[in-house]
C-alpha cells in the first residue's frame, strides 16, 4: 500500500509541477495559443497561486467527503449533501439581492466571500437543529435535513435571483460554476491552509474511531465509540471544511465525492491511510482539473473548474471504478 | 449612481490625458502616441464603437461576446471574470469593460494597478452613456470627422414626441424580454417617430398578459440572428393586444441594436421603412 501512497504523493508533485508549466502563449503573428509555456516572474505567481488555490480547496472537499461519507455511512454523501452549496449559492444571492435594493455595495456587505460563508454556516446549523429535531442526529436524519434543506436554499436563491435586477443575474450564475481565483485574498489562502492541514491531523488522529464507525451502532458502542459526540465532531469538520471550500471558490461538485472513493480503490479502506490518500486524491481532481482549463482553450476565455471536474472526473471515475470491478475488488464503504 | 459617475470620471480622466497629449503638430517623445494604446475590451458594446471609429487596430484582447473585432483576438476576459495571464500576455494599456451592478471584480481593479493599466468601466445604459464613452475614445480615433459625425448623429436623436405610437420592444422570446423605459432602445426609438410602451428601467421580463395591458400600437422584435426571428414573432403574435390582431408587428435581425453603440443608430434608421409599411398596410386595412 504504501507505494501506492507514494504514488499518489508523486502524481500531486507532477501536477502541481505541470500546472507551473502550463500556460498560454503568443506566436511570432501574435495569436495566443495554449501549451507548455515555463512561467516568468510575471507569470510564476498566478500560477503558484491557482496550484496553492486549487490544492487547498481539493484538500478540504476530499476531506469534507470522507467525513460527513463516515457521518452518513452513506457512500453518495458529499459536502454538498449538508445543502452546503445552496446555503452558500443562497448567502451570495442575498448579499446580491440587498446590496441590490439598499445601494450598500456588495462589498460593504462581505462580498461573495461574505455571503457565502454566511450561508453555509446557517445551513449547517439549521440542518443540525433539524436533525436534532427529527431522530436526534442520526446519519439518515442528517442526510433528509440536508437535502430538504437545500431544496429549499437553492429555491430561495432562484428567487432572491429573480428579484434583483436583471444585470445582476449573472452574478449568481458566474458564482456557481465554481473558480480557483489566481489572484486570491492572501490571508484567506492562508486560513484555508491552516484549516485543511488541522483537519487532515485530526481525522489522521482519529483514523481508529473512523474505522470503528463503518460498524453499526451497537457494535460501534460495545467497542468504546462514543456515538453522539464522534458524529458531531464529524458534522462539525466536514460542514466547516465544504463551506469553507465553496466560499473561497464557488461550489466545485463531485470532487467530494469521488475523492474518497477513488482513495478506497487505491489504498483500501483503512483510515490510517486513507485520510490522507483522500486529501491527495481531492488535490489531484481539482489540481487536473485546473491544469485542463489553463491548457484548454474553447474560445470563451477561462473555463470554470466546477464543469472540468465533473465532465472530466465523472468519466474517469467511472472506468476508474469498472477496473476495479473487473479487478474484484470490494465496492463498499 | 456614485460607480456611475466615478467610471465616467475615470474614463474622462483617462482619455482625456491621452487626448491632451495628442493635441498639437509636433509628437512629444515624452507623451505616449494613440499607436502605443493596446485595448482589452471586455464589452462587445465598446468594441463596435471602438470599430466604429476606426480603432480597431488599437483592440489586442476581447471578450467571448465581442463579434465586432478579428476573432483572431484571444480572449482574456469579459465583465466578471478575467484570465490574468493571458491579459499580461497581450500588455494592453488599457482595459473597457462596462462593469455589472455588483461593482467591478476587485481582482481586476487590484490586478490591473498592479500592472499599470488603466482600467475604463463605464455603464452604457442609456444614448448619453454612448456619447460619453464616444467623447472619452475621441483622441484615440485616426479620423477626427468621423467621431463627429457619431457625436452629431447621438446629439440629433429627437426627443420623444408623447403623440408618437406605442411600441413594445421585444428582444427575447423565452423568457420574455423587453426594453424599458431607462433603456438606449427608448432613446433610439423617436428616429422612428415611436416611443416606449413600457415605463420601467432597464430590461423588463414581462408575461403576455402584462404586455397585453399596455395595448402598444406596434410590437418591434429585435433578433440577434436569423434563427430566433420565427420565435420572436410566435411571443409577439400571442401577445393578446389590437397591435397583435392587427398584425403590427415588425420583426428584424439587428445585433447593432442589441448593443448600445455609436452603431446603434444608423441600425434604428434602417428600421423606418419595415415600421411604416406595417403601419401604413394595417391603416389602410382598417375600416
Amino acid at each position: 500500500m504504501k507505494w501506492r501512497f507514494a504514488l499518489l504523493v508523486a502524481l500531486v508533485l507532477l501536477l502541481a509541477l505541470a500546472r507551473l508549466s502550463v500556460g498560454p502563449h503568443l506566436d511570432g503573428a501574435g495569436a495566443m495559443h495554449f501549451g507548455v509555456a515555463m512561467p516568468t516572474a510575471e507569470t510564476l505567481p498566478f500560477r503558484a497561486n491557482a496550484v496553492a488555490g486549487a490544492a487547498v480547496v481539493g484538500l478540504l472537499l476530499g476531506l469534507a467527503g470522507l467525513a460527513l461519507q463516515a457521518l452518513l455511512r452513506n457512500p453518495l454523501a458529499s459536502p454538498y449533501t449538508l445543502g452546503v452549496s445552496s446555503g452558500a449559492s443562497f448567502g451570495v444571492a442575498c448579499v446580491l439581492a440587498i446590496a441590490a435594493t439598499t445601494g450598500i455595495s456588495t462589498q460593504a456587505l462581505g462580498g461573495e466571500f461574505g455571503g457565502a460563508v454566511f450561508g453555509a454556516a446557517l445551513s449547517l446549523v439549521l440542518v443540525w437543529m433539524l436533525a436534532k429535531r427529527a431522530t436526534g442526529r442520526d446519519g439518515v436524519a442528517l442526510a433528509l435535513a440536508g437535502i430538504v434543506l437545500g431544496g429549499v436554499m437553492s429555491s430561495g436563491a432562484m428567487l432572491l435571483e429573480q428579484i434583483v435586477p436583471r444585470g445582476l443575474r449573472g452574478d449568481l450564475l458566474a458564482w456557481m460554476a465554481g473558480r480557483i481565483p489566481e489572484l486570491p485574498d492572501p490571508s484567506a489562502l492562508v486560513a484555508l491552509w491552516i484549516l485543511g492541514v488541522l483537519a487532515l491531523i485530526v481525522l489522521w488522529k482519529a483514523a481508529h474511531l473512523l474505522d470503528l464507525l463503518m460498524l453499526d451502532d451497537d457494535e460501534a458502542a460495545a467497542a468504546g465509540v462514543r456515538l453522539a459526540s464522534t458524529r458531531a465532531g464529524l458534522f462539525i469538520i466536514g460542514g466547516l471544511l465544504a463551506a469553507a471550500a465553496v466560499s473561497f471558490a464557488g461550489p466545485i461538485g463531485f470532487v467530494g465525492l469521488v475523492a474518497p472513493h477513488t482513495a478506497r480503490l487505491f489504498i483500501g479502506h483503512r483510515h490510517r491511510l486513507l485520510v490522507p490518500s483522500t486529501a491527495l486524491c481531492g488535490v489531484i481532481v481539482v489540481l487536473s482539473a485546473d491544469l485542463l482549463r489553463q491548457g484548454l482553450d474553447v474560445g470563451t476565455g477561462r473555463l470554470p473548474v466546477g464543469v472540468i471536474t465533473a465532465l472530466a472526473g465523472g468519466p474517469f471515475f467511472l472506468w476508474l471504478l469498472s477496473r476495479s470491478r473487473r479487478g474484484g475488488s470490494e465496492w463498499n464503504l | 449612481m456614485l460607480l456611475r459617475s466615478f467610471s465616467f470620471a475615470s474614463a474622462c480622466a483617462v482619455f482625456g490625458v491621452l487626448a491632451a497629449c495628442d493635441r498639437g503638430g509636433t509628437a512629444d517623445p515624452e507623451r505616449p502616441s494613440t499607436t502605443a494604446i493596446r485595448i482589452a475590451s471586455f464589452s462587445p458594446a465598446m468594441s463596435a464603437t471602438l470599430v466604429d471609429l476606426g480603432c480597431e487596430s488599437n483592440i489586442v484582447a476581447r471578450s467571448p461576446w465581442c463579434t465586432d473585432v478579428a476573432k483572431s483576438l484571444p480572449v482574456v476576459g469579459d465583465f466578471r471574470d478575467f484570465d490574468a495571464e493571458r491579459i499580461l500576455l497581450v500588455s494592453p494599456s488599457h482595459i473597457v469593460l462596462q462593469p455589472p451592478l455588483s461593482g467591478i471584480n476587485p481582482a481586476l481593479e487590484s490586478f490591473a494597478k498592479a500592472q499599470g493599466i488603466a482600467l475604463v468601466a463605464v455603464q452604457l445604459d442609456r444614448m448619453r452613456d454612448v456619447r460619453q464613452f464616444v467623447s472619452s475614445v475621441a483622441p484615440l480615433a485616426s479620423d477626427a470627422a468621423r467621431v463627429r459625425a457619431r457625436l452629431d448623429a447621438i446629439d440629433a436623436i429627437p426627443l420623444v414626441d408623447v403623440h408618437a405610437p406605442r411600441v413594445v420592444v421585444l428582444v427575447s422570446a423565452e423568457p420574455m424580454l423587453a426594453a424599458g423605459g431607462a433603456n438606449y432602445l427608448t432613446d433610439l426609438l423617436p428616429i422612428v417617430h415611436l416611443r416606449n410602451a413600457l415605463d420601467a428601467e432597464g430590461w423588463i421580463e414581462c408575461s403576455h398578459e402584462a404586455l397585453a395591458a399596455r395595448d402598444p400600437d406596434l410590437l418591434l422584435g429585435i433578433a440577434e440572428r436569423e434563427e430566433s426571428v420565427a420565435g420572436l414573432r410566435r411571443a409577439l403574435e400571442s401577445i393578446p393586444c389590437r397591435a397583435s390582431r392587427s398584425g403590427r408587428i415588425v420583426v428584424v435581425v439587428s445585433p447593432e441594436l442589441l448593443r448600445p453603440s455609436t452603431r446603434s443608430i444608423d441600425a434604428m434608421r434602417a428600421l423606418q421603412s419595415a415600421i411604416d409599411a406595417v403601419l401604413r398596410t394595417t391603416s389602410e386595412q382598417a375600416p
